[in-house]
């Protein structure tokens, strides 16, 4: 059908459809007798219980948005849709979700080549700061592994040519195909400046985001990232972030990562994350990554997870991580986790790692876990652990199987009374050289590790709904992983309940 | 998107690719009055379900029967279910199968959940005809052609994840194009194993799963489609600009539209839909709406007819405007392939 006929064709069809319709009627005149309201009204109005939300779904959504780029670059005005479309130009699809609005700095390189690279990052922020345009981004995306290091973030001409996608059917684009893994590459050697203030300020930093199956993402910081929300809202810094089957990715942090959130916000830190089955996240750290909230906010920092059967995480570091919060907000650190059958994490920590809740909250250290896989953790830094009004908990190796290393110092403390817990090399073996200060609470050296709850015998993270969890991951953006449940405001997996149409 | 349009001829419809023989009532057989009644019964029992399903088998069941299970969406409370019900009926397409046998087959086909569901009636002299039975009925049970279906239905609707599968491939496809295509072969399988003009009574394949497992699913999948139309509903300044859109629609020219696009983007489409028919562009609301990142896809459909879709593409809000700007309005017919193109 071409495009000067279709109107005809409806009217058409229309006309046939009422010709038809002339059997009944009255069906037509029945149009109006209803309650259907058009536009939004219906669902403004009545929000339904999202009941089972599946995130498959959610995430497919996201991965045919990638797809869909014919209609992002046919209606966009910016530059990131022309960035779009030369990808898409080039390969026949685009391979980065625009997950960027462009600030600070930010690189790729692209190689226009099947398995082939198409990489660039930035930030964004929203709330009374002005938001920068899409345009910024434009001087930051280069061509070439060469010229990458020659000139990193120096503005270049378009490497495509010109015209307007082509295609066999009716919206589709170009016939380029792509064959092997997606790449994504990301260098941020300059600073990456993100700030939102005002009321729902919140400030976003993204490096090196994919939504896709079989995705490399490697990211490299060099400089100063710092991520900050001056107002009630959330900052959040997400670097190297793939999710689907196979996802790899590897991240080196050799700036500082700084993620501050002042007033009442939460405070949020993702390096190196990756989902699906056969995930691997490889971490590197010789920087410091720092998460802070300084006012009754949680605070959060997530390095090396993730989430999937078969997954593996190897994280290093050099460096220090620290995470404050304040209020009520809770202090979190989670490194170096593989949850899933037959996962593994690979753990060595040379720098100090501290999780401090200065208020009623809790501080939670959890260095290497793979509950249903192998531990292999070195800590030769100090661990620390200190709640104020809170409880203060370091879980350092555990795994189904696996050795445990300490040779620096745990200490695990909370101030008002509340309890302390430590442990070490649970289910698996555990070598401690360092001094261990556990005030007030329980500490667990290898065996069976400091269960938090028990059902029948078995250690649990907590019970709900009468059964045992074993896992319990913070809700994604995209929700939490498939077989996992919602619940609590986080992920929970219930080996033995069956959640399908439950939740 | 007009360009789009122009770009390519239509592919060959599912019938000629797949061989299936489509057999559809004549004109004469159409104007029987049985299968008039039928007609409009189908009609009638669409236009019902988006207005009130509530009303569903007291108006179209035999006295003191309830075929339909409203409660088989099990989603939230009361409201929240007729409201999912809604959203299925406006976005599905009514199709008939044995139309001249004693227990006629009427799908209502919704292709963004992927679901059927199929109604039995029996004639009736000189009066309506009775529902006799509602069931549910995954679409992809429909098209792999087998008789008796076992295993699991996924979790998405197959043309959504294949979409996402022939990109992974490589392949150069989008939404619109995995929509048509599913819907478009779905149908056609419909109309091929249940001939429109067959006195013999349709019969379902065989499905060896449990019923619980078919309404779970269909559950799920419309729970996600409720909760992303909800989301883009209350966020402003989407919902803003989509009003807008449609106050535009409802005008006989709507040219409305071109304030509403990005002034470096007019909208290529008005002219299109200046000459697409007013009930088809009136009364608009959402059937699916989907999170692309950047912004969103919106489909909507007026009360009268879910065979033309609207699609509306609008910013992600964060632009710092007050109104998010409009991308593309397009109409699609999901159903031309099955037509030749005609």
């Amino acid at each position: 059908m071409r495009a000067h006929g279709l109107p005809t064709v409806l009217a058409g069809l229309f006309l046939a459809v009422l010709l038809t319709l002339a059997a009944a009627p009255s069906a037509m005149a029945r149009d109006g007798d209803g309650q259907a309201a058009g536009g939004l009204g219906d669902f403004k109005a009545a929000a339904p219980e999202s009941g089972v939300k599946n995130n498959f779904t959610k995430d497919l959504a996201g991965a045919v948005g990638e797809a869909l780029f014919d209609i992002a670059v046919e209606g966009a005005r910016d530059i990131a849709g022309d960035v779009a479309e030369l990808g898409i130009k080039a390969l026949g699809r685009p391979l980065v979700r625009l997950v960027a609005t462009g600030c600070g700095a930010v690189g790729g390189r692209f190689a226009g080549v099947p398995g082939a690279v198409l990489g660039y990052a930035g930030c964004h922020a929203l709330g009374s700061v002005a938001i920068r345009k899409f345009a910024d981004m434009v001087g930051d995306w280069i061509e070439g592994e060469e010229d990458i290091q020659r000139s990193r973030f120096a503005r270049r001409e378009n490497p495509f040519p010109t015209g307007r996608p082509t295609g066999s059917s009716p919206g589709s684009l170009g016939g380029g195909t792509i064959k092997g893994d997606v790449l994504i590459s990301v260098f941020a050697a300059g600073p990456v400046t993100t700030t939102a203030t005002g009321s729902g300020a919140k400030a976003t930093t993204n490096l090196g985001i994919a939504n896709a199956g079989g995705t490399s993402v490697t990211v490299t910081t060099g400089g100063p990232v710092t991520t900050r929300a001056e107002g009630p809202g959330e900052a959040r810094t997400d670097i190297g972030v793939a999710t689907g089957e196979g996802a790899r990715v590897t991240v080196n942090v050799d700036g500082s990562v700084t993620t501050i959130a002042t007033d009442r916000a939460k405070a949020s830190t993702e390096i190196g994350i990756g989902s699906g089955e056969n995930a691997q996240a490889h971490v590197a750290i010789d920087g410091t990554v720092t998460t802070r909230a300084e006012d009754r906010g949680e605070s959060r920092a997530r390095i090396g997870v993730a989430a999937g059967d078969r997954s593996e995480v190897v994280v290093t570091s050099d460096g220090t991580i620290t995470t404050l919060s304040s209020g009520s907000g809770k202090a979190v650190n989670e490194i170096g986790a593989a949850h899933g059958d037959g996962s593994s994490a690979t753990v060595t920590l040379q720098g100090d790692v501290t999780a401090r809740a200065s208020g009623r909250g809790r501080a939670e250290n959890a260095v290497g876990v793979a509950q249903d896989g192998r531990i292999n953790v070195t800590v030769d830094g100090d661990v620390t652990a200190i709640g104020r009004s809170g409880a203060a908990t370091n879980d350092i190796g555990v795994g189904s199987s696996g050795t445990t290393h300490v040779g620096g110092d745990i200490t695990t403390t909370a101030d008002s009374g509340r309890n302390s817990m430590t442990s070490i090399g649970a289910n698996g073996s555990a070598f401690v050289n360092g001094d261990v200060i556990n005030e007030k609470g329980r500490v667990s050296v290898g065996g069976a590790g400091a269960c938090e709850k028990s059902r029948d015998g078995r250690c649990c993270l907590d019970i709900y709904r009468n059964r045992c969890v074993t896992k319990i991951m913070p809700k994604s953006k995209y929700g939490c992983p498939p077989r996992f449940i919602h619940a609590k405001g986080r992920c929970y997996f219930i080996p033995d309940y069956d959640h399908f149409f439950d939740n | 998107m007009a360009g789009r349009v122009e770009a390519a001829d239509p592919p060959p419809a599912p019938g000629e690719r797949t061989g299936l023989s489509i057999h559809r009532l004549t004109p004469e057989q159409r104007s029987r009055p049985d299968v008039a009644r039928l007609i409009g019964a189908a009609i009638d029992f669409r236009l019902q379900g988006v207005n009130a399903p509530e009303a569903l088998n007291e108006r179209f069941a035999a006295a003191g029967t309830a075929p339909l299970a409203l409660d088989n969406v099990r989603i939230g409370d009361r409201s929240s279910r007729l409201l999912a019900w809604r959203t299925f009926f406006r976005g599905s397409q009514a199709q008939m199968g044995g139309g001249l046998s004693e227990t006629p087959l009427i799908g209502f086909y919704n292709p963004f959940v992927d679901y059927w569901l199929m109604t039995r009636w029996r004639p009736v002299a000189d009066a309506p005809p009775k529902l006799i039975s509602a069931d549910l009925f995954p679409g992809a049970f429909l098209r792999d052609g087998k008789t008796r279906r076992a295993g699991r239905i996924p979790a998405a609707p197959e043309w959504l994840s294949g979409a996402a599968q022939a990109v992974d491939r490589g392949a150069a496809i989008g939404l619109r194009d995995a929509l048509q295509e599913s819907t478009a072969l779905t149908l056609a399988t419909f109309m091929a194993r249940f001939p429109e003009a067959s006195e013999h009574a349709p019969r379902l394949p065989d499905a060896d799963i449990a019923p619980i497992m078919v309404t779970g699913i269909f559950s799920n999948r419309l729970s996600v489609l409720l909760s992303d139309i909800v989301d883009f509903a209350r966020t402003d300044p989407l919902a803003t600009a989509y009003d807008a859109v449609n106050e535009a629609l409802r005008q006989d020219r709507p040219e409305g539209l071109a304030d509403l696009a990005a002034p470096d983007r007019p909208i290529g489409t008005i002219d299109l839909l200046a000459e697409v028919p007013l009930p088809l562009r009136e009364d608009l609301a959402p059937i699916a709406a989907y999170d692309l990142g950047r912004g969103w896809a919106v489909f909507s459909t007026p009360v009268v007819t879910a065979r033309w879709p609207i699609l509306g593409l609008f910013s992600a809000p964060g632009g710092g405007g007050a109104r998010a700007p409009v991308h593309a309005v397009t109409i699609h017919d999901l159903y031309t392939r099955i037509l030749g193109g005609a």
